[in-house]
């Protein structure tokens, strides 16, 4: 590709930067511009929304004055970690305490999980070796 | 289906886990064919981002075949290749209703501040899985998607579910005038566009801020910028005043965010912004498209006061600028693709990660493969 300039078969691409390229010199005319417009409904929105009915907890931080109309179902709040979560989306978000205690929920889930995997290994290895030793016995 | 999964900070793997299905009525399936690693995923990767739970598939950078079509979707049908923003829109609330659309209030229950809804990018955005899978739910599916035009590739538009339109939202909110220097901090992919979208909105400089040396000759190249190495020189601020007569740019830019200098519980430090307050002329805009996490900042905001600054930013309503960036990617003035070095299967996606986050063997941008995706 020389100077920037290659054909692909679909469309030939022009040297993309440099001084002189000034295609949305037009403030105005720019598409985020202004950032927030008056209100018009988006065109092809739904004229009529079902509120989703979760199949899990699913958290809602203090202050919402109505429930999201889509929600995830992925990773509910589990075990000790969604203890602290839970406590966590107790506390508003403004304050600091809500961040913190969900990054510690954060890494005692990771801890958890690490430990629950390395005990299931541990277990695992250790039921084979008795299985073993009680062959041997006989 | 198999899809990337967190495991804690520094970790992910590919996991076997169930499809997702139409969870209501305005959902769509997509078949992923393409997914990018956005460097925003690598605050997640690092445990920065509160409330990133073990589990949860990364990836808000896609492209898709619509696979099953929830009831009351009107615009797409099976079959349909889409490109997705990475924020999720009801189109109808107060904010979406004024093109606000990263400030969706009916997509996100988990926070009342932060954003709307976003694909892969933990809990505090909702807990939507992400894209780096080879299945995905995408609600609110006639806002969101955009279909593909049937003589364009996937990878021709798929920065403009993120990178490409964040990178031009960062240029518009610095409101640039023709003849104008723009200095942008970050020579990664928002980066990269920033400046290029600098030089379409008529700047007379571009002046690019890293310090990996692969990412600013690529930015030299791409771009046609003037750059500068902040490890190359012992007071960046001093340099960056030299080089716009002592005065200061007219425009700055960031596009790092919260891993310029960061530890786990400082959301990082803002060093990118603190450049940006510092280095930009008196009355000059900044603009902010990094992302930082929670919130803890060491920022010199007298600075910004005593000198008058206007600091704009926000989260890329993704939506408003995928028909300009088409027609720009269209008619050969941006070349979105060009930024992909590294190609990866889904199955290999931790070495995509591993490789992304070390920026070396010049890596600007990965992006995943599934199985099957076809072109």
């Amino acid at each position: 590709m020389s100077a920037g300039r290659h054909d692909d078969g679909m469309h030939v691409h022009l040297p993309p930067g440099g001084p002189g390229r000034v295609d949305d010199v037009d403030l105005t005319a720019r598409p985020g511009v202004p950032m927030e417009h008056a209100p018009e409904p988006f065109p092809t929105a739904p004229e009529r929304v079902v509120v989703q009915r979760p199949r899990v907890e699913v958290l809602q931080i203090p202050g919402r004055k109505k429930p999201a109309w889509v929600v995830s179902n992925a990773q509910p709040p589990r075990g000790l970690a969604g203890r602290l979560r839970r406590r966590a989306f107790r506390i508003p978000e403004h304050h600091p305490e809500h961040w913190a205690l969900l990054l510690a929920a954060d890494r005692l889930e990771v801890r958890l999980t690490r430990a629950k995997r390395w005990l299931g290994f541990a277990g695992g290895a250790l039921a084979l070796w008795a299985l073993l030793h009680a062959l041997e016995e006989r | 289906m198999r899809a990337l999964a967190y495991q804690g900070p520094g970790k992910v793997s590919v996991v076997k886990k169930p499809d997702p299905r139409l969870e209501h009525p305005q959902d769509v399936i997509l078949r992923v064919t393409r997914a990018a690693i956005c460097g925003s995923d690598l605050h997640l990767l690092h445990g920065l981002v509160p409330d990133t739970r073990v589990g949860c598939t990364f990836g808000h950078e896609f492209t898709g075949v619509v696979e099953e079509v929830g009831r009351d979707v009107k615009t797409l049908r099976r079959g349909d290749r889409v490109v997705v923003p990475f924020n999720i829109a009801c189109g109808r609330c107060f904010f979406c209703e004024r093109g606000l659309f990263g400030n969706c209030e009916n997509t996100n229950p988990s926070s009342n501040d932060i954003a709307s809804g976003v694909f892969g990018y933990s809990h505090t955005t909702g807990g939507f899985e992400g894209g780096q899978a080879e299945y995905v739910r995408v609600p609110f599916a006639d806002v969101g998607p955009t279909r593909i035009p049937d003589d364009m590739e996937d990878e021709e538009v798929l920065f403009l579910s993120d990178v490409l339109p964040t990178g031009y939202q960062a240029a518009e909110m610095g409101e640039i005038q023709k003849g104008e220097t723009v200095i942008v901090f970050g020579s990664g992919p928002v980066g990269l566009f920033a400046q290029l979208s600098a030089w379409l909105m008529g700047a007379g400089r571009v002046i690019a801020v890293d310090h990996v040396p692969e990412r600013l000759a690529f930015a030299r190249e791409y771009n046609g910028v003037e750059t500068l190495d902040f490890d190359e020189v012992d007071d960046p601020v001093m340099a960056l005043r030299e080089l716009t007569g002592g005065r200061g740019a007219d425009v700055c830019i960031d596009a790092v965010g919260m891993e310029a200098e960061g530890g786990t519980l400082e959301a990082g430090v803002a060093t990118a912004l603190a450049w940006c307050i510092q280095t930009v002329r008196k009355g000059g805009n900044v603009s902010i498209v990094g992302v930082y996490g929670p919130p803890w900042n060491l920022l010199p905001i007298g600075t910004a006061m005593n000198k008058g600054l206007t600091l704009r930013m926000n989260q890329c309503n993704v939506k408003r600028y995928v028909p300009h960036l088409l027609k720009h990617i269209r008619e050969g003035r941006i070349d979105a693709r060009r930024i992909i070095t590294h190609r990866f299967p889904l199955q290999r996606a931790p070495e995509a990660y591993r490789l992304f986050e070390s920026r070396s063997e010049g890596c600007i941008k990965c992006v995943l493969v599934p199985d099957g995706a076809g072109r």
